[in-house]
C-alpha cells in the first residue's frame, strides 16, 4: 500500500486520478517535484527532468494563485491573545496599544477610516476576542477586563476581574469558559472562571512568564521571557504547575550542551493540540552574528512534553569528500534572520507559523511540519522601511509585535508598535511581488527625540548601534534576559568586547581573561544624570550607551570606531530619551510595608549590616560610585578581575531580577544572602529570621 | 542581515511507484526555482509616503510548504538492500537546483537519497543513528537511511566549492567554483502517527 496526505490534511492514494485531479491546483502551489525515473535513466527520461527545469523561472499562474486559499477551510478563531487580534466575526480588528494606554479597533476591510481608540485604565497587553466580547489583560494595575463592543465601535466595561500586576498575555479553553492569564512581573499565572468573572486561583511561577496555550481545557503551557523551560499548567482541581524543560534551538547547539532562551513572548499550538511552538532566542546559539545567539522555533510535541528534536550526542556521523574526518558540528545551514521573534500565529490552511521578528521588522513564515521549522522560512516579507535615508531605524512599520490573520487565512494584519502602524499583507499569492499595505494609525505620544530612541531601541538593522540584534533584543521592555555575557579583550583593538558564551571565543587571544556580564534591567534604573558602567568608568547615560555599542559591536580595523562615533553619539542620544521616558518600570508596591518587611527594611538600614551605606535609598538604592568588594574565586568560566572596584548597582526592582550576581551564581536573593561571606556589606551575624526578612524588603524595592 | 539565500524545496512523492510505468518522466516548471532570479539584497517594501500604500518585493519568492509523507514502508528490520534492488527502484526527484539533484529511492523501509554535488560534506546533525549511512565523494554523496516508526533524523549536505580548470585561448587557467547551497533533510515517523514524513529544506 502506498498513500500521501498533502499539506491540507486530505489523504488520496496516487492510484486514484479523480482525487489527484481535485488537488491538482494544490499541489501546483507545493512546487512539486513530479519528475519520476527508473535507473539507470533512459534516454527520453531521467536526467533531463532535472535539466530541463533546472533553469525555469519561479512562475506560478494567477489560477494557482488564486486557488490555494479556497482550498482550505476556514479555521476556528484563535484563542491565544496577542497585542493584534480579530474580532470573531472578522469585521474589526482590535490593537492593544500599550504605548497610548488604549484598545484601537480599525474596521475591517482596512482603508482610511480612522481607528476608534476605547481608553483603558492602565496598559493593555493582549487581547482576544471570545464570541462578541473582547477579553483584555491590563499590566498596572492587573486586571482582565471584559469588554463588549457598543454600536458606535467603541467598547464598554463589562467586568473588571482583578489579577497579580502586570497582566501580560492571554489565553481560553475551547468552550470559552476559562481564561488562563500570565502576570509578568508578579511571576504568576491565574485561571479566570469567566461565567462567574472570578478568579479561580493564581499558581507562583518563574519568573516573567508570557505566552500562554491551553490545549484541551485541562492544560496550559506558558512561556518566559528569561530561560528556555516552559511552565505546564494543569487546570483542574487547585491548579499544579510544573516545569517542562525544553532547550533551545538543539541543531544548533555544541553535542551534549542545552541551550538558555530569553524573548520567550510568544507560543503557538497546532490545531490538532500535538505541537507546541515556542518562538524565542537561543542565547549562545551559533547564527550569522553568532555572538550574540539566534533566533529560534522550537517544537514541543504534548504527547510526551518532549522536544521534537532529538537531543545530540555521540561521536559525529557522516562522510565528507573534502574532510578526512567529520568534526563535531552542528547545523550550518543559515537561518532566517528573523531577530527578536515577537509575535506569531499558526497558519492552519498551509501547516506553517507566522513569525513578526521586532529587529528585522519582516514577516517570515515558516513550515510548521518540520522537526525545526527555522531552517529555512518559506516566506519573507519586509515590513519596515524609512521615508528618511538619515533615519537609522524604520520610520514605518517599525517593530511588528502583534499578528492576526484573516478568517480564510489569505491575510496577515501586523501591528507595528514602534511606529503605530498597521501592515496588511497578502498571504498565498505565491508570485514574486507580495503586496504589502502600511496605514499609519497613531503618532508616538513621546518627543520627538526619544521617540527616535524608541524606533532605534527596537531595530537590529542598523550597522552602528545594533547589527543583528538589537537593544530590545536583551534588554526586552527594558528588562532583562538573565544572560551573563563575557567581556573579553577585543580581537582587533584592546577595546574590550562581550561574547555570548565561552565556547564562541575568539580563537586567537588565549588564555585571557573573561569577565562576567549580566545583562542589567534598565526599565526605572536609568533616571541618574551618571556615572554609569560596571566600574563608573562612564560619566554619564550617553557615555555609557557608546561604550556599550563598541562592546557589542566589535568594530574592526575597517570600520574604525573613531568614524563611526558621530552617528553613534546622535543614536545615544536619542535612545537615553526613550530609556528614561519610553520604558515603563515595572509596578511598584501599592501597599504598606508588612511587619516582616518593616523589620527587613531596619535590618537595611541597620549600621551593622552597612547595606544602605552604599545602596543609598534616596538615590535609587545606589551611591553611584564604585566600591572595592572582594571577588569571589575564579571559575572555569570567569577570571577574577583586577580592577575590584564595582559600581554599586541599583536595587530598584532587584526581587525580579534574578540570578544575581555578575555571573548569576545565586539563583535567588536567599542565596545571595547566603553566600555574601561579608563582601557587600556584613551580613554574616543575620539571624535566619533577620535574613528572610531583608529578602522580604528587598523585594519590595 | 543577510537574507537566507536558499530555498526550501517540498518532497513530493507522488506514487510512482512501478518504473516501467514512468518512463517519461513529469517535468514541470513549477517545481524548481532558480536562485539567479532572486535578488541577493532587497531593501523591503519601497517607501510611497505617510498614507496607506503599496509596497512590494519580499526578500525572496515564496515556495510553498509542502511536505509529504513517505510511502509507509513494511514495518520490518530487513537488511539494507543489495546493489540490483536499487538498480530497479523508481528514483524520484526531491531536490533540483541548479547545482545539484537530489533522487530519492526506497526499496522496503530503507530510503536511499542520492546527490550529484560535488565536494559535499553530509552529516547526521542529530537523531537516530541506527542503520544510517552517509558518504560522499568528489562527485556525488548519497544517505541511506531506514524508515521506522519511532525514527526522527535531521541530515545535512553542505556542498563545498571546488576548482575548476579550463581550457582557454591562453591555455588552461582554476577557478573556485562554489559549492551550492545546503540541504536538510528532517525525517520522522512519531509514535501515534500513521505516516513517516520526510521534509526537505
Amino acid at each position: 500500500m502506498s498513500f500521501f496526505a498533502v499539506v491540507g490534511g486530505a489523504v488520496y492514494t496516487a492510484a486514484n486520478p479523480m482525487r489527484r485531479s481535485r488537488l491538482a491546483a494544490l499541489l501546483v502551489l507545493a512546487s512539486e517535484l513530479s519528475a519520476c525515473h527508473s535507473e539507470p535513466p533512459s534516454s527520453d527520461g531521467g536526467a533531463p527532468a532535472s535539466a530541463s527545469s533546472s533553469s525555469a523561472p519561479v512562475a506560478r499562474s494567477s489560477a494557482s494563485a488564486s486557488a490555494a486559499p479556497a482550498a482550505a477551510s476556514v479555521p476556528p478563531p484563535p484563542r491565544e491573545g496577542g497585542a493584534l487580534v480579530r474580532a470573531a466575526h472578522g469585521e474589526a480588528l482590535y490593537i492593544a496599544d500599550e504605548d497610548r494606554s488604549a484598545v484601537l479597533r480599525i474596521a475591517l476591510p482596512l482603508d482610511e477610516r480612522a481607528p476608534i481608540a476605547t481608553k483603558m485604565p492602565g496598559r493593555p497587553a493582549q487581547a482576544l476576542a471570545v464570541g462578541d466580547l473582547l477579553l483584555v489583560t491590563i499590566r498596572d494595575p492587573g486586571l482582565l477586563l471584559v469588554m463588549a463592543p457598543a454600536a458606535d465601535g467603541s467598547l464598554a466595561e463589562t467586568a473588571r476581574i482583578a489579577v497579580p500586576v502586570d497582566a501580560w498575555g492571554l489565553a481560553v479553553s475551547p468552550d470559552g469558559k476559562t481564561a488562563v492569564v500570565t502576570s509578568a512581573w508578579s511571576h504568576q499565572v491565574s485561571v479566570v472562571d469567566l461565567d462567574a468573572k472570578t478568579v479561580r486561583y493564581s499558581l507562583d511561577v518563574e519568573r516573567e512568564p508570557r505566552g500562554v496555550v491551553v490545549r484541551d481545557g485541562k492544560v496550559a503551557y506558558v512561556s518566559h521571557l528569561v530561560g528556555s523551560a516552559l511552565t505546564r499548567i494543569d487546570l483542574d482541581g487547585p491548579g499544579k504547575a510544573s516545569r517542562v524543560d525544553f532547550p533551545a534551538a538543539p541543531l544548533r547547539t555544541p553535542l551534549d550542551a542545552k541551550l538558555d532562551a530569553s524573548f520567550g513572548f510568544s507560543l503557538a499550538m497546532s490545531p490538532d493540540g500535538k505541537r507546541l511552538f515556542a518562538a524565542r532566542h537561543a542565547l549562545g546559539a551559533p547564527g550569522e552574528a553568532a555572538w550574540f545567539g539566534a533566533p529560534t522555533v522550537d517544537v514541543l510535541m504534548l504527547a510526551n512534553d518532549k522536544p521534537l528534536a532529538p537531543a545530540r550526542a555521540g561521536k559525529p556521523l557522516g562522510g565528507s569528500a573534502v574532510e578526512d574526518k567529520i568534526e563535531e558540528t552542528w547545523l550550518t545551514t543559515p537561518m532566517p534572520a528573523m531577530v527578536q521573534p515577537r509575535a506569531m500565529v499558526y497558519r492552519q490552511s498551509t501547516k506553517t507559523v507566522l513569525v513578526a521578528s521586532e529587529g528585522a521588522h519582516t514577516l517570515y513564515e515558516l513550515n510548521a511540519v518540520a522537526i525545526d521549522p527555522g531552517i529555512t522560512s518559506v516566506f519573507e516579507q519586509a515590513l519596515g522601511s524609512s521615508a528618511d535615508p538619515t533615519e537609522p531605524a524604520p520610520t514605518r512599520c517599525g517593530a511588528p509585535s502583534g499578528i492576526a490573520l484573516s478568517p480564510d487565512e489569505t491575510l496577515a494584519y501586523v501591528w507595528c508598535r514602534a511606529t503605530g502602524d498597521i501592515a496588511l499583507v497578502e498571504l498565498g499569492k505565491f508570485s514574486e511581488a507580495a503586496s504589502v499595505r502600511v496605514r499609519h494609525l497613531a503618532d508616538d505620544p513621546l518627543p520627538a527625540a526619544a521617540a527616535r530612541g524608541r524606533r532605534a531601541f527596537y531595530d537590529a538593522s542598523d550597522p552602528i548601534t545594533s547589527g543583528g540584534l538589537a537593544c530590545s533584543g536583551c534588554h526586552p521592555e527594558g528588562r532583562d534576559d538573565g544572560h551573563v555575557w563575557l567581556e573579553v579583550p577585543g580581537r582587533f583593538t584592546k577595546a574590550p568586547i562581550f561574547v555570548g558564551s565561552t565556547y564562541m571565543m575568539p580563537d586567537d587571544k588565549k588564555p585571557y581573561d573573561r569577565y562576567p556580564r549580566q545583562t542589567p534591567m534598565l526599565a526605572g534604573r536609568v533616571a541618574a544624570a551618571g556615572p554609569y558602567g560596571w566600574h563608573a568608568q562612564n560619566d554619564d547615560l550617553e557615555a555609557r550607551i557608546l561604550e556599550g555599542t563598541r562592546l557589542h559591536r566589535w568594530f574592526n580595523p575597517e570600520q574604525p570606531w573613531e568614524r563611526l562615533q558621530t552617528a553613534a553619539k546622535q543614536r545615544a542620544g536619542a535612545l537615553a530619551g526613550f530609556l528614561r521616558g519610553g520604558l515603563v518600570p515595572p509596578p511598584k508596591l501599592a501597599r504598606p510595608l508588612t511587619p516582616q518587611e518593616e523589620r527587613g527594611r531596619d535590618v537595611f538600614s541597620g549600621a551593622d549590616t552597612g547595606c544602605a551605606g552604599c545602596h543609598t535609598p534616596a538615590t535609587e538604592y545606589t551611591a553611584r560610585v564604585a566600591v572595592p568588594i572582594k571577588s569571589p574565586p575564579a571559575t572555569a568560566a570567569f577570571s577574577v578581575e583586577a580592577n575590584d572596584a564595582f559600581k554599586t548597582p541599583s536595587l530598584l526592582f532587584v526581587g525580579g531580577t534574578a540570578p544575581y550576581y555578575h555571573d548569576g551564581r545565586a539563583p535567588t536573593l536567599e542565596a545571595l544572602i547566603a553566600g555574601n561571606e561579608d563582601r557587600m556589606g556584613k551580613t554574616s551575624q543575620l539571624s535566619e529570621e533577620d535574613r528572610a526578612a531583608l529578602v522580604a524588603f528587598l523585594r519590595t524595592l | 542581515m543577510k537574507p537566507a539565500s536558499y530555498l526550501l524545496l517540498a518532497v513530493a512523492l507522488l506514487g510512482c511507484t512501478d518504473p516501467k510505468s514512468h518512463a517519461a518522466p513529469v517535468a514541470s516548471a513549477e517545481t524548481t526555482v532558480d536562485p539567479a532570479t532572486i535578488p541577493a539584497e532587497d531593501a523591503g517594501p519601497s517607501d510611497a509616503g505617510a498614507d496607506a500604500s503599496d509596497a512590494a518585493a519580499p526578500r525572496r519568492p515564496f515556495v510553498a510548504p509542502s511536505v509529504r509523507t513517505l510511502d509507509i514502508p513494511e514495518e520490518t528490520k530487513s537488511p539494507i538492500p543489495k546493489t540490483p534492488e536499487w538498480t530497479d527502484t523508481v528514483r524520484r526527484d526531491v531536490v533540483v537546483r541548479p547545482e545539484y539533484t537530489c533522487t530519492l529511492q526506497h526499496v522496503r523501509e530503507w530510503n536511499r537519497i542520492t546527490c550529484d554535488a560535488a565536494n559535499a560534506t553530509v552529516t547526521l546533525v542529530t537523531g537516530t543513528r541506527d542503520g544510517t549511512l552517509l558518504w560522499a565523494t568528489r562527485d556525488s554523496a548519497q544517505i541511506l537511511f531506514p524508515v521506522r516508526r519511532g525514527d526522527r533524523r535531521v541530515i545535512e549536505l553542505l556542498p563545498h566549492a571546488k576548482l575548476v580548470t579550463v581550457d582557454g585561448n591562453y591555455g588552461p587557467s582554476q577557478f573556485e567554483q562554489p559549492g551550492g547551497g545546503p540541504v536538510v533533510l528532517t525525517e520522522m515517523w512519531l509514535e501515534g502517527e500513521d505516516a513517516p514524513t520526510l521534509v526537505v529544506q
